[in-house]
């Protein structure tokens, strides 16, 4: 497909990402649903959520493309409503699923131990925190936003972003100290 | 663990390794494509019902209504008057089933006498008056003070009544809503005078001394116009906004008892910005735990009260209004805030709306046993 959008690791789309007011919503989303899907896997914490975010989010951005498209960047209107979706709490009817902070096997033959239960730690304090918090998280350490990309797709301040930013680190700090004296 | 970028290290790593867990092989646009096909049938079927598009886009209970979007900021008018004392010069709109009616804006809100019917008699007692509850400034005061003005309701906030004396010895005018009496005029003592009149099936009472003031309540009473009086049903949110709501410029609050036909609006109140944006905040600022605590109010029986919070906000992708409705179910104490969804009701969720008569209107949630109940609502009766 040669649409002129390609995925950063992270899933945001690059420097070589082609005007989306040129694009069709086919070629657009073809080539940001997989990245979509991450970020609202990060986000809502669970498979089926994230589809359902996702796949409401596509559905009412493709009714509205003509118009989606002419906006900056379209992204920022489809992660906002991934959050959204989430963060209202909305679920289509019969895919309910709270999501948990299991362990999951995804360690790699590289992964130390320390990293594996970190990344444990991690995710436990994200599925803790508010949703608006953990949408906040995954924008800045995730998608590497900054505070104002961060303000717009949550429709809040500059400074609500920085204080959720904060009190999540606050509490990851306080759950690896803790983890850390279990240890001993 | 204390240096801030190792801090943000680990987090960065401990996303990247949980999102290897996405599955991203999975049809989700082909799932929109298919969506939107089967919209657009629908409206095909629709036919030209679609044409009468609204100019405010709107999400609903699954209840009819009609309502005047362009209402007053915080309920209350500011014109002339006068009252037993210095004229009021502010005034606010209370409501009851169909009818509003403007009362002087520095009075509280209280109770107002009922017919208990295991006494049989007919008699009309006060349960927990008289006078303000809740003064006009919005403080809930432990016992009511009889020296302030009030607007009551036949609603017992205390389980201690009283019938004769009380009712005919006032110590502050005051406005009774839907008291079950007949119209016409009764001198009480100290000069004041309780005129009673019947509108469209509801009746309303004012005690003054001052007959200019008891007129002009009177002959402000009229339909009500901010929220449907009766539900034949509990109310439920019908829809939600998938692109949310920008800044919320207002929030509307109608609030519903059990009556022995369907539900009757009791309380109403149309607040501002601030109230809007503390409870759209607050709604959407909880925890997985609390957001999805309270499923089983969506099964549970129909319970004996219910508010109906409509905010008012900026269409994020728009230049046009948006409404969003949200049903707060005192029965099972959750917040309905899309079809089928409640969170637990905290206090966030209610102290931006339980304000003005709510604290002596509603009983609140009875299946919470928290001590910030008893400051919004009326809580257990004793």
């Amino acid at each position: 497909m040669d649409v002129g959008v390609t995925d950063s690791p992270a899933g945001r789309p690059t420097a070589e990402r082609a005007d989306a007011r040129e694009l069709s919503f086919d070629a657009w989303v073809e080539a940001r649903v997989a990245a979509l899907l991450r970020f609202a896997y990060l986000v809502t914490g669970s498979q089926h959520a994230a589809e359902d975010a996702v796949q409401t989010a596509l559905t009412r951005a493709c009714e509205r493309w003509s118009r989606v498209r002419r906006t900056a960047d379209p992204d920022v209107y489809v992660r906002r409503m991934v959050v959204n979706a989430h963060v209202s709490g909305w679920r289509r009817a019969g895919r309910r699923e709270l999501s948990v902070a299991e362990v999951r096997d995804t360690a790699t033959p590289a992964d130390t131990t320390e990293g594996f239960v970190n990344a444990d730690a991690v995710w436990r304090v994200c599925t803790g925190l508010p949703r608006q918090q953990r949408a906040a998280v995954v924008l800045r350490f995730y998608e590497d936003l900054d505070d104002v990309e961060i303000a717009t797709i949550l429709g809040c301040s500059r400074v609500t972003v920085r204080s959720h930013v904060h009190r999540a680190l606050t509490a990851l700090r306080a759950e690896l100290e803790r983890q850390e004296h279990a240890d001993d | 663990m204390t240096d801030d970028h190792e801090l943000e290290r680990v987090l960065r790593a401990g996303l990247e390794r949980r999102v290897q867990d996405a599955d991203t092989d999975v049809p989700v646009a082909e799932r929109a494509r298919a969506a939107v096909r089967r919209r657009r049938h629908g409206r095909v079927v629709a036919g030209a019902a679609a044409l009468a598009v609204a100019a405010v886009a709107v999400t609903g209970v699954v209840v009819d209504r009609s309502r005047d979007p362009g209402g007053k900021e915080g309920g209350s008018l500011v014109t002339d008057g006068a009252a037993d004392g210095p004229a009021p010069t502010r005034w606010r709109t209370e409501y009851w089933h169909d009818l509003r009616v403007d009362v002087p804006a520095d009075w509280g809100w209280g109770t107002a006498p009922a017919a208990i019917t295991k006494s049989g008699d007919g008699d009309l007692y006060l349960c927990g008056g008289p006078g303000a509850g809740v003064t006009a400034d919005g403080t809930k005061l432990v016992h009511a003070d009889a020296s302030l003005p009030y607007v009551g309701r036949p609603i017992m906030t205390s389980d201690l009544c009283s019938g004769g004396d009380p009712l005919l010895h006032p110590e502050a005018p005051y406005v009774w809503l839907g008291v079950d009496l007949e119209a016409g005029t009764v001198e009480l003592a100290d000069g004041y005078v309780q005129e009673t009149r019947v509108l469209d099936g509801s009746t309303v009472t004012v005690g003054a001394r001052d007959a200019d003031l008891r007129e002009r309540i009177l002959e402000s009473a009229t339909g009500g116009d901010i929220c449907l009086a009766e539900l034949e049903d509990r109310p439920r949110v019908a829809s939600v906004l998938t692109e949310g709501m920008g800044d919320v410029s207002a929030m509307t609050v109608c609030a519903y008892r059990r009556e022995s036909s369907g539900y009757h609006l009791v309380y109403a109140a149309e607040l501002g910005a601030e109230a809007g944006t503390a409870f759209h905040d607050a709604v959407y600022g909880g925890t997985d735990e609390e957001l999805d605590a309270t499923a089983e109010c969506a099964s549970s029986p129909p319970a004996g009260e219910y508010v109906v919070l409509t905010l008012t906000g900026d269409d994020p992708m728009g230049d046009q209004s948006v409404i969003q409705d949200y049903v707060a179910d005192l029965g099972c104490a959750g917040i309905e805030n899309a079809p089928g969804h409640f969170t637990t009701m905290r206090v966030a969720d209610v102290a931006p709306w339980a304000t003005g008569g709510i604290p002596v209107v509603l009983v609140g949630p009875s299946g919470l046993s928290r001590p910030w109940v008893s400051d919004y609502f009326i809580g257990g009766l004793g």
